[in-house]
Formats: C-alpha cells, sequence, structure tokens
C-alpha cells in the first residue's frame, strides 16, 4: 500500500511563480534528468498539463493529483511495481533560503538543485504554477504549468563540454580545478542574480 | 531529478489561467448583399 498522509488544502486565485531548469536538443527545449512526466516541446508562452511519462493512460490511473498511483493493470504492463505515480510539473521556489549572497558552501546541502544548476542544463526559466499545486519544502509540484520567460545560462555550455572531452585526464590538477572553480562560480552568480530578479518582481 | 523536499500543503488556483491580454474584439459580420439583391 501507498503511504498518504492527507496534507491541508488551500485556495489562491493566482497562479504560484517558481522557476526551473531546461536545456536546448536537437532544437527542442526539454527538462534533464526527468524519466517521466516530461514529453511536451516546451515553448515561452505555452501552457503544459502533466501526463505520466510511462505510457500508461489516464484509465490505469487512480486516485486524484498528487495522491496519484498506478493500478495493478499498469504496474503489470511497466513490469515492476511502482505504485505512486509522480507526473506533474517540479520547479524550485523563487525563495530558497540558499539564494541571495549566501555563500557557496551553504549552497551545497541542497545537493539535488546544485546538481541541476551543474549539469547541461542550458536555460532557467521563469513559470507559473496553477490547477491543483502541491507545495514542498523547496519547491512546488503540479498539474499545469505556463512558462513566462526562458533565460539561457552562459557557462554551463563549456561545463558539460569540458566533461565529455575529459580536460581533467590531461589538465594538471591544480588547472583543471581551478578552471572549474572559476566556471562553476560565474554560472552560479548569473543563476543567482536572474532568481533574485524573478523574486523582487513575482514572488510575495 | 528535481528533489523539491517533502510535501508541505496542497495549494488549489484556478484550472484555466486568467490570460494576460484580453480577447480580441471582433466586428459584426458584414451584411450579406447577395440577399438584398433577390427581389421580392
Amino acid at each position: 500500500m501507498v503511504e498518504q498522509t492527507v496534507l491541508e488544502e488551500f485556495w489562491s486565485p493566482d497562479p504560484i511563480y517558481a522557476f526551473r531548469f531546461f536545456y536546448n536538443r536537437n532544437n527542442r527545449v526539454e527538462p534533464l534528468n526527468t524519466p517521466f512526466a516530461d514529453k511536451h516541446v516546451y515553448e515561452v508562452g505555452g501552457d503544459y498539463e502533466a501526463v505520466c511519462g510511462y505510457d500508461i493512460g489516464k484509465a490505469h490511473h487512480v486516485g486524484e493529483f498528487p495522491y496519484l498511483s498506478h493500478d495493478a493493470l499498469a504496474n503489470m504492463r511497466n513490469g515492476f511495481a511502482r505504485s505512486r505515480c509522480q507526473q506533474g510539473f517540479y520547479a524550485y521556489r523563487l525563495d530558497l533560503p540558499t539564494l541571495g549572497n549566501a555563500p557557496l558552501e551553504n549552497m551545497l546541502t541542497m545537493k539535488s538543485y546544485i546538481a541541476d544548476m551543474l549539469t547541461a542544463n542550458e536555460y532557467i526559466a521563469l513559470v507559473s504554477l496553477y490547477g491543483t499545486v502541491l507545495e514542498t519544502e523547496y519547491g512546488y509540484r503540479a498539474t499545469n504549468m505556463h512558462i513566462h520567460e526562458l533565460v539561457s545560462v552562459r557557462y554551463n555550455k563549456f561545463l558539460l563540454w569540458f566533461t565529455r572531452h575529459r580536460l581533467s585526464d590531461w589538465l594538471p590538477d591544480s588547472v583543471y580545478t581551478a578552471l572549474c572553480d572559476r566556471l562553476e562560480y560565474s554560472a552560479l552568480r548569473d543563476i543567482y542574480k536572474q532568481i533574485e530578479e524573478w523574486r523582487k518582481e513575482y514572488y510575495g | 531529478m528535481a528533489n523539491i523536499g517533502k510535501p508541505k500543503r496542497i495549494i488549489k488556483t484556478d484550472p484555466i489561467r486568467v490570460p494576460e491580454k484580453a480577447p480580441v474584439e471582433r466586428p459584426a459580420p458584414l451584411p450579406d448583399k447577395e440577399k438584398e439583391k433577390v427581389p421580392a
């Protein structure tokens, strides 16, 4: 059985602003590291509704978002017993406690967020979430999403290139780490600046 | 995959997003000229 703690429900007349990451593949804007729930081609100004990434239609779902689960038939078709459905659009809060002038060491506590920023993601996007929105510690998971802005993040392409070409194999360690640090710091600084701007304009 | 932490609460908003721009007002359709030409 799936453990379900029933959460308090609130109502809001406005959509909720948040940010997330995207990257560019074959001239299509797509999310990275999302094995489910993202089967769309994203564009600025687009409205999207969440779908289940396991290729089982709506018929094979039980319950309501966010307590959705796959039924017995769906589990059989998938070949494994994963009963909880995690479909939805995931995004981070604009008022993350690690933003602003916090030193890098403090930010490293939020590993997945940092990993998102330092992988091949080329864009950060300002999105608004509506429909049913599940609020969590660092972000949201929602049934519907609208993309307001898509901003390219300059240095992350270089980071990807560095990893692909294994620069660490033939550069001296000290040079390589210094280079990476510099690039990572620049990328982070750009991202924080942008999110700060959005937070001032759209949050609260 | 984004790890967004533990769930806290559920917020329900309008399922249909409020459009940012007002809908374009279309002019009323022109009167059918062919009908007018036909003699009574």
